[in-house]
């Protein structure tokens, strides 16, 4: 392996990705929009999202500038392939029932550290009539099906981050480093939104650093979980299902979390932000911890 | 596999499709971001239909939803034409791929063509403001995945006969279906009860769905589910009925 060009493809497709993503960002920023202004996310807020879909077009560009071959599965591949053979079916499976489980947990560990804040009327106040109590529960699973019919943005995103820079950092740095560096990097690319108020809004303790720092922390542990599935599976795409359900959140807690009841630290949105992802990056530092090896030898 | 999805793609001529695709969503953005807001709502005519963006939308997505079953019927004539599925019978190839190709192809078509009308409402709603027309558009969207799913159920019926009896015989099981449906619409339209389209209203129904949350939510989650076990049913009995009749013609 070529290492000076590995290299030289990887920061070809950096480039590309937060040149087209900073671009689009930027533009919105400069245009006076701010994330969910109104507390509803508006058309411009989701038009913004489509920058989504900017990494894939960077690896795609990266990979005919650099002249690497678009091919579709195998060795330096786009991982575009799927395979249910040797259990390969199983990380399709996981991909879609992980996000439910670490929310439910991260939003039951929320509730112990905040228990003033469970409503069970909450519900009726979001609007959710008693007799459509059914609703909720049902919520989850309506979340993994159109998480995994609409994931084509996730897409955007993974065919980049998964299925270009991940392994080429593999390659040059080794798993450890690569999950964290790509992780950092993956984080700072959402910058300018969170700098909006996407993920926390724009009113929390050390706005807008400490949501920068959030940010890049939880795309490291993403990313660990990510980077084992697309690896174990051989393809991007329960990275992408994973990713897509992830975005909905899907939670059935969720809707008896009042943060209306919430005072001082509890109510700083990076904080309960960290709280909700720690069962996500226990799960990262597990998996890790068992598989890293077998995704060295991959 | 790749390779048989490949030649598919080439089948229909799909890097002129992307290109159109990707035409058309600039062209999109563009007379969107031309025409912020809504033509009918400034001019207080209170008429959606005056929108030519409304409309543009609404083309490129009924666009959409139509190529698939134009596709079934052209990887399937491009096969024929140049025999493909004997040359595949030669190959070290599972005995089922030739079939699962022809599914799997029109299963990321259909998915990508989901993700572009996703796209294009977006886009459509990006600069709308808060109007009738993009009241119309958002709810239009709810239905994007019943519309594709007809189109995947569309290929669930086609697909098995164009593969099994050829396009030409395919084709005219395909008109004879649709012209069943349409004398079965026939008949109704004379002796049914037209009463119920009388007084159709479309406010009445997006109420209905409002105050039926919990039907509207079940059926969001089972008609895709449905539509894929559909779908590989379909495809299960074509593997099924086609390896029978190859045992037939191999005595």
């Amino acid at each position: 392996m070529d290492k000076k060009l590995e290299a030289k493809r990887l920061l070809v497709y950096l480039a590309f990705a937060f040149g087209f993503t900073w671009i689009v960002f930027f533009a919105y920023i400069l245009s006076g929009n701010i994330w969910a202004a109104d507390g509803e996310i508006s058309g411009m807020d989701q038009f913004v999202s489509l920058g989504m879909l900017c990494p894939t077009l960077a690896m795609l560009l990266a990979r005919y500038v650099t002249k690497e071959g678009f091919a579709v599965t195998g060795k330096d591949s786009m991982l575009l392939g799927i395979s249910f053979k040797d259990k390969k079916w199983l990380y399709f499976v996981i991909a879609m029932l992980l996000p439910w489980i670490y929310f439910e947990l991260g939003n039951g560990l929320f509730l112990l550290f905040s228990p003033q804040a469970f409503d069970a009327d909450y519900p009726a106040t979001l609007g959710i009539a008693d007799n459509e109590r059914a609703i909720l529960y049902m919520q989850p699973i309506a979340m993994i099906v159109s998480g995994t019919l609409t994931s084509f943005a996730a897409f955007g995103e993974e065919a980049g981050w998964r299925g270009y820079m991940m392994p080429k950092m593999i390659n040059l740095w080794g798993v450890r480093k690569a999950v964290v560096i790509g992780g950092v990097i993956w984080g700072i690319w959402h910058w300018p939104l969170t700098y909006v108020g996407h993920n926390f809004g724009m009113e929390y303790f050390g706005y807008p650093y400490t949501g920068f720092v959030a940010m890049c922390i939880m795309c490291v542990f993403m990313g660990m979980i990510l980077t084992y599935v697309t690896y174990k599976s051989g393809s991007i795409w329960p990275a992408v299902i994973l990713h897509a359900i992830n975005n909905a959140s899907p939670s059935i807690l969720q809707y008896f979390i009042n943060r209306d009841k919430l005072t001082g630290w509890q109510a700083d949105s990076v904080i309960s932000f960290l709280i909700y992802f720690i069962p996500m990056m226990v799960i990262g530092i597990f998996i890790f911890s068992v598989e890293r090896k077998q995704i060295v030898m991959l | 596999m790749a390779g048989l999805l490949y030649k598919d793609f080439v089948g229909i001529k799909g890097k002129r499709i992307i290109w159109t695709l990707i035409g058309c969503t600039v062209l999109l953005i563009i007379v969107r971001l031309a025409f912020p807001g809504n033509v009918a709502a400034a001019t207080e005519t209170g008429d959606v239909r005056d929108s030519f963006v409304v409309m543009l939308t609404l083309l490129f997505i009924a666009f959409g939803f139509v190529l698939p079953s134009g596709w079934t019927a052209a990887i399937c004539k491009n096969d024929e034409k140049y025999k493909t599925r004997q040359f595949t019978r030669v190959l070290p190839l599972d005995k089922n791929a030739y079939i699962a190709s022809k599914y799997i192809f029109i299963g990321i078509a259909v998915y990508v063509l989901y993700s572009m009308e996703t796209m294009w409402i977006i886009i459509f709603n990006s600069v709308a403001g808060d109007n009738a027309s993009r009241e119309l558009i958002s709810a239009f969207s709810q239905f994007l995945p019943v519309f594709c799913g007809i189109s995947l159920l569309l290929a669930s019926i086609e697909l098995p006969f164009f593969i099994m009896l050829g396009v030409k015989k395919g084709s005219v099981v395909k008109i004879a279906l649709l012209e069943g449906g349409a004398f079965l619409a026939i008949v109704y339209l004379f002796f049914g009860n037209l009463k119920v389209f009388e007084n159709f209203d479309i406010n009445v129904f997006v109420s209905w769905c409002q105050e039926h949350m919990v039907v509207v939510t079940l059926y969001s989650i089972l008609s895709p589910v449905l539509n894929l076990v559909v779908f590989l049913l379909s495809y299960r009995i074509t593997c099924r009925v086609s390896k029978n009749r190859e045992v037939e013609i191999d005595g």
